[in-house]
C-alpha cells in the first residue's frame, strides 16, 4: 500500500508539475569539439559580450569533471570588467584523461539575461615530453599555445589523392576543419562536404608536380603541399 | 525450232506483262508525296533537348497546314499533351518544326500529322503520321568517371562533335555567412552560442524556394527555408533575389548546403560550402561569389577536348552528375 502510494505520488508530481521537467529539458546542452591541450595547468578563459553577474560566477556554474564524473578542484576568477571568467585547475590534468569543462545555462549577465544553455567542452592533455611541464601557468600557457600552432600548421591538408581518368585527373583532398577553400593554382576545388574537396583537371600527366594550397576563412593560406602525380 | 522460238516469245511477253506494270508503279509512286527522312528519327533515344524537328519530303513544299501538325509530350501519367510550337518553316523540301523553347530532359515526344499537313509540288501530303522519340540523357559523371567504357562505346558510334554536353543552368550567384559569437573561450575561441545569418543571392527567374541545411559530419544540425528579402538593401542587385535565414546555437565549424527549387519544388541548383570560424574573432563572415562561363550552354565533346580552359571551367563550375550528355544523329 505504502509503495503504491509513493508510485501514485510520483506520477501525480510528474503530471502536476510538468513545467519543472520542461524547464529542465528546455535548457539545451551544447557539446563542443574536443580539444587537445599540452599544458597540464591550462587555464580556460571564457569571454562574454556583456559583464557577468558576479553571483552566478560560482563552482556550480563553472566546473571541470573527469571521465569518471569526478569534479576536480579549480579556481574561478572574474576579470576584464566582469566580461571574462577564468577557471584553473588546482592540480595538473592527467595525461590521456578526458576532462569536461562545464558552463551552466544559469550564468546571468548583469542585465539578467541567462546564457540559457549548458556548454560542455571536452579536452584532453597530450604532452610530447614531460619536460615541457612547468609550474608557471602564464609562461607554460604561452609555450603550449605556440606549440599548438606549430603542430597545427602542418595538419590542414590531411590527405591528397589523385586518380587518372581518360580525359582528366581527379584530385581529392581531405582537410582539417579550418580549411574552407582548396586551390590548385587558380583552380578552386569543389567542396563535397565533410571536409572533402575534389577537382577534376584535364591536361595533367603522370610525373607532373602540383602545388595545392588550403585557405582559411579570411583567405589566408593555412598550408601548402606539393605532390607528384604517380 | 519455230515452236521453241514461239514458246520463248510467249514467255517473254508474259514476263514483260508482269514486269512493266511493276516498273510503272514504282515510277508512279515516286511522284506521290512521301517522307524520305525524319530527324530525330522514330524511336531515337538520346535526342538533344535543343533539337528542331526536320521532316524531309520527296518534293518541295508549297504550303504548310499548321492545324494538322502537332507536337506532344508524354506526361508521367502516360497521356500526351500538346507542346507549344514556336514556328513551322518550309525549307525547300524540308519542314522544320521549331518548339517553343528546349525540350525537357528524359521525356518522350510525339510528332503527329492529322490530315493534310503540307502541300507539296507533287501533291498534298495527307497521310496520317505519328512517331515518337525520347530525350533521355547519360550523366557526364557516369561517362567520364564511373563507366568510362560507356564513353568508348559511344565514341565507336558517334564522333565527338555528335556528342553534346549540357551543363546545367546555375541560379546561386552569391552566398554570405555571418557568424557572431556572443561569448567565447578566449584561448581556443570556441563559440558556445551565437547568431548565424546566411544570405543567398539568386537569379531572379525560376527561383521560388531556397532551403538551407547546416551540417556537420554529414548530419543535419539545423535547417529551414530562407525567406525572400522584399525591401531594398545595400546588397540588392539587378536581376537577382536575396533570400536570408538566421540560426542560433551553431558551432564554429559547419557545412552549409543551399538548395534552390522552382515553383514545382524541383531542385534546380545546389551548393555546399564550408564555414570555419577563425581564432580570435567574435564576428566571422564568409562570402563567395559565383560567375559561370559554361552554365546553361551547350558544347560538343569536340569543343571540350579541343579547349582545355573551357573543359576546366566546365568541370569546375558544375557538378559532373548534373551535366547531361545526349547525341545527335547524322
Amino acid at each position: 500500500m505504502g509503495r503504491r502510494f509513493i508510485l501514485i505520488l510520483l506520477f501525480s508530481l510528474l503530471i502536476s508539475f510538468p513545467g519543472v521537467l520542461q524547464g529542465q529539458a528546455s535548457v539545451e546542452k551544447v557539446l563542443m569539439e574536443q580539444r587537445e591541450i599540452q599544458d597540464p595547468m591550462k587555464t580556460w578563459s571564457i569571454s562574454f559580450t556583456q559583464p557577468v553577474q558576479i553571483g552566478t560566477v560560482k563552482k556550480q556554474n563553472f566546473y571541470i569533471i573527469d571521465e569518471k564524473q569526478k569534479e576536480i578542484d579549480t579556481k574561478l576568477r572574474l576579470t576584464d570588467n566582469g566580461k571574462k571568467v577564468t577557471i584553473s585547475p588546482e592540480q595538473g590534468y592527467k595525461e590521456g584523461v578526458t576532462y569536461y569543462l562545464y558552463i551552466k545555462g544559469n550564468v546571468k549577465s548583469k542585465s539578467d539575461a541567462f546564457l540559457n544553455e549548458h556548454m560542455v567542452l571536452p579536452f584532453k592533455l597530450q604532452t610530447n615530453t614531460s619536460t615541457e611541464h612547468a609550474n608557471s601557468t602564464a609562461s607554460v600557457s604561452k609555450v603550449a599555445s605556440s606549440t599548438d600552432k606549430l603542430s597545427k600548421k602542418a595538419e590542414h591538408l590531411l590527405s591528397i589523392g589523385t586518380k587518372q581518368h581518360a580525359h582528366f585527373t581527379e584530385i581529392n583532398v581531405n582537410t582539417s576543419e579550418n580549411v574552407t577553400t582548396v586551390k590548385l593554382g587558380r583552380d578552386e576545388f569543389e567542396y563535397k562536404g565533410n571536409s572533402q574537396f575534389v577537382l577534376y583537371k584535364p591536361g595533367l600527366e603522370s610525373g607532373d608536380s602540383l602545388t595545392i594550397k588550403g585557405y582559411g576563412l579570411s583567405n589566408k593560406v593555412l598550408e601548402t603541399k606539393e605532390i607528384v602525380i604517380p | 525450232m519455230k515452236r521453241l522460238i514461239g514458246t520463248l516469245g510467249m514467255v517473254l511477253i508474259l514476263l514483260l506483262s508482269i514486269a512493266v506494270p511493276f516498273f510503272n508503279q514504282q515510277a508512279k509512286a515516286s511522284s506521290y508525296p512521301q517522307i524520305i527522312k525524319m530527324s530525330p528519327d522514330s524511336r531515337d533515344q538520346f535526342v538533344p533537348v535543343d533539337t528542331d524537328i526536320q521532316i524531309q519530303f520527296n518534293s518541295p513544299i508549297r504550303s504548310i497546314n499548321s492545324q494538322n501538325i502537332k507536337l506532344q509530350v508524354k506526361t508521367n501519367s502516360g497521356y500526351f499533351y500538346n507542346v507549344p510550337i514556336k514556328s513551322l518553316r518550309k525549307d525547300g523540301d524540308t519542314l522544320r518544326i521549331i518548339p517553343d523553347g528546349n525540350f525537357q530532359f528524359n521525356k518522350e515526344y510525339r510528332v503527329e500529322f492529322n490530315g493534310s499537313a503540307a502541300e507539296l509540288q507533287n501533291g498534298t501530303y495527307n497521310t496520317y503520321l505519328s512517331y515518337s522519340f525520347q530525350t533521355n540523357y547519360i550523366d557526364f559523371y557516369e561517362l567520364m568517371v564511373v563507366n568510362e567504357r560507356r564513353l568508348s562505346n559511344m565514341l565507336n558510334s558517334y564522333a565527338p562533335r555528335q556528342i553534346k554536353v549540357f551543363p546545367p543552368e546555375r541560379y546561386i550567384n552569391e552566398l554570405t555567412v555571418m557568424h557572431k559569437k556572443p561569448g567565447a573561450l578566449a584561448d581556443d575561441q570556441t563559440a558556445f552560442s551565437g547568431v548565424t545569418n546566411i544570405d543567398i543571392v539568386t537569379k531572379d527567374y525560376d527561383v521560388k524556394y531556397v532551403h538551407v541545411d547546416l551540417m556537420k559530419n554529414g548530419k543535419i544540425l539545423q535547417k529551414g527555408f530562407a525567406s525572400k528579402v522584399t525591401e531594398q538593401t545595400k546588397n540588392t542587385k539587378k536581376n537577382s533575389f536575396i533570400f536570408d535565414i538566421g540560426f542560433t546555437k551553431v558551432p564554429d565549424f559547419f557545412d552549409v548546403r543551399v538548395t534552390v527549387q522552382n515553383a514545382n519544388q524541383e531542385t534546380i541548383d545546389t551548393k555546399v560550402i564550408k564555414f570555419a570560424a577563425e581564432e580570435g574573432k567574435v564576428l566571422n563572415s564568409f562570402k563567395e561569389t559565383y560567375k559561370y562561363v559554361t552554365a546553361g550552354n551547350v558544347y560538343s565533346l569536340h569543343d571540350l577536348l579541343s579547349d582545355e580552359k573551357l573543359f576546366t571551367s566546365l568541370l569546375a563550375e558544375s557538378q559532373m552528375q548534373d551535366i547531361k550528355v545526349q547525341v545527335v544523329d547524322r
